[in-house]
């Protein structure tokens, strides 16, 4: 037998199953007519927000469940999906199941909310900001409860310079609540090239302030602290105290292994980052849990002259 | 016994060789006799792996086969197997 291709496969659900815009989808909600709207997506996906009243089970588990959370066949069921393309081959398997008025939501759940209708979320993120995480709330990896960490978690960047720029712009955009960012240069056109953080404008001002700018711009959500210093064994455990974890993106070995040793004696992770024109280094240091510092593995810097920066 | 040998974050090595990574053939079979191979036949590798006393500075990385740390102070019983590939790198600060 030939197999189908997925756009054959496609266009015969389309011919089965009727599509109902979100426009109408709506209208069927707001006036209560009878209809179940069933809601398949993964939980991660459902967990960032999905259309008030829905059934959920997820598509592939629809025969085993569907019996028992929809058991009139007669009801009309409004299945959606992410984008509104598995939908309809679910909506197919209940059709099989003798489910009589079997329809689905045309673009799926994207569409719903690109059409401006509410949804409804179980969890304690804003809607803004379940739709700014929402490509990563979808990631099982991620979820709400890993968005929520990320959230609570408050993280010191030690240079705004190659290396901590795109980092602080990464993190930010992915919602870490708190980034502190040290730094105690000013902004040289020479920097531009590579220190994404910093414009033209910015040139001759702090990079800290610079930085707290460009961050406030990326994500507005995050909450920001400039350190306009340089760090020293005298205020770095201070520094330390208001953050759970550090990423090192200063330019130079003295800082590099004094914010290992403070982290060491701090308990916290120590996130090392280096880089020399095409070649770039990192680890994560958590002695804390059992693991080796930077010093298990370099006791000492480089000598001099060896290693240029 | 021929080996690879990689040198990562070592300009001063790798800037005269003109790349990376070379293959090295060498008499022995443990690290300390590869080492001692490409301190007499490489530019500056010397000066830059090894001491004074002709051990392996501990501020190089030595890694075998890409992910097994070599202890560099057991080199003389480190045994090496033909295709190996050895790295040594250095730790660096660019930020």
């Amino acid at each position: 037998m030939e197999d189908k291709s997925p756009e054959q496969s496609l266009e015969e659900a389309r011919a089965e199953i009727e599509e109902v815009s979100v426009d109408e989808a709506h209208r069927l909600l707001i006036d209560n007519e009878p209809m179940v709207f069933l809601d398949i997506r993964e939980p991660e996906q459902v967990a960032a927000g999905y259309i008030k009243g829905s059934v959920f089970i997820r598509g592939d588990e629809v025969e085993m469940h569907a019996r028992h959370l929809l058991p009139d066949r007669e009801k009309p069921v409004l299945l959606y999906c992410g984008e509104g393309v598995r939908s309809l081959f679910t909506a197919l398997t209940l059709k099989e199941m003798g489910y009589e008025d079997v329809r689905a939501l045309a673009g799926g759940f994207k569409a719903w909310v690109e059409a401006g209708y509410d949804t409804e979320s179980d969890s304690l993120l804003s809607r803004e900001q379940l739709n700014h995480y929402s490509r990563q709330i979808i990631l099982k990896e991620v979820g709400v409860e890993g968005q929520k960490k990320l959230l609570n978690a408050r993280v010191l960047i030690v240079g705004a310079g190659g290396l901590g720029s795109p980092s602080g712009l990464y993190l930010a955009a992915a919602g870490v609540g708190t980034l502190g960012i040290a730094d105690y240069d000013k902004v040289a056109m020479s920097n531009l090239n590579r220190q994404v953080l910093h414009t033209h404008g910015s040139v001759g001002k702090s990079k800290v302030e610079s930085a707290l700018d460009a961050l406030t711009r990326a994500n507005p959500d995050v909450s920001l602290i400039g350190i306009n210093q340089r760090i020293t064994p005298g205020n770095v455990l201070g520094i330390l105290e208001d953050f759970d974890i550090v990423l090192d993106g200063s330019d130079n070995f003295a800082t590099k292994y004094l914010m290992n040793d403070a982290c060491y004696f701090a308990g916290k992770p120590y996130v090392f980052g280096g880089a020399t024109r095409f070649e770039g280094q990192a680890g994560v240091f958590h002695s804390a849990a059992g693991g080796p510092c930077l010093r298990c593995i370099w006791p000492h810097p480089p000598r001099d002259g060896l290693v240029p920066t | 016994m021929k080996v690879t040998v990689e040198f990562l974050s070592l300009p001063l090595i790798t800037q005269p060789l003109g790349k990376k990574k070379i293959a090295v053939e060498f008499r022995g079979s443990t690290l300390a006799d590869l080492t001692r191979e490409l301190g007499s036949t490489i530019k500056r590798a010397k000066d830059v792996l090894l001491r004074t006393d002709g051990v392996i500075d501990d501020d190089i990385q030595i890694y075998k086969n890409g992910t097994d740390t070599v202890d560099r102070d057991q080199s003389d019983s480190i045994t090496l197997s033909e295709g190996d590939t050895v790295t040594f790198m250095m730790l660096v600060a660019g930020g």
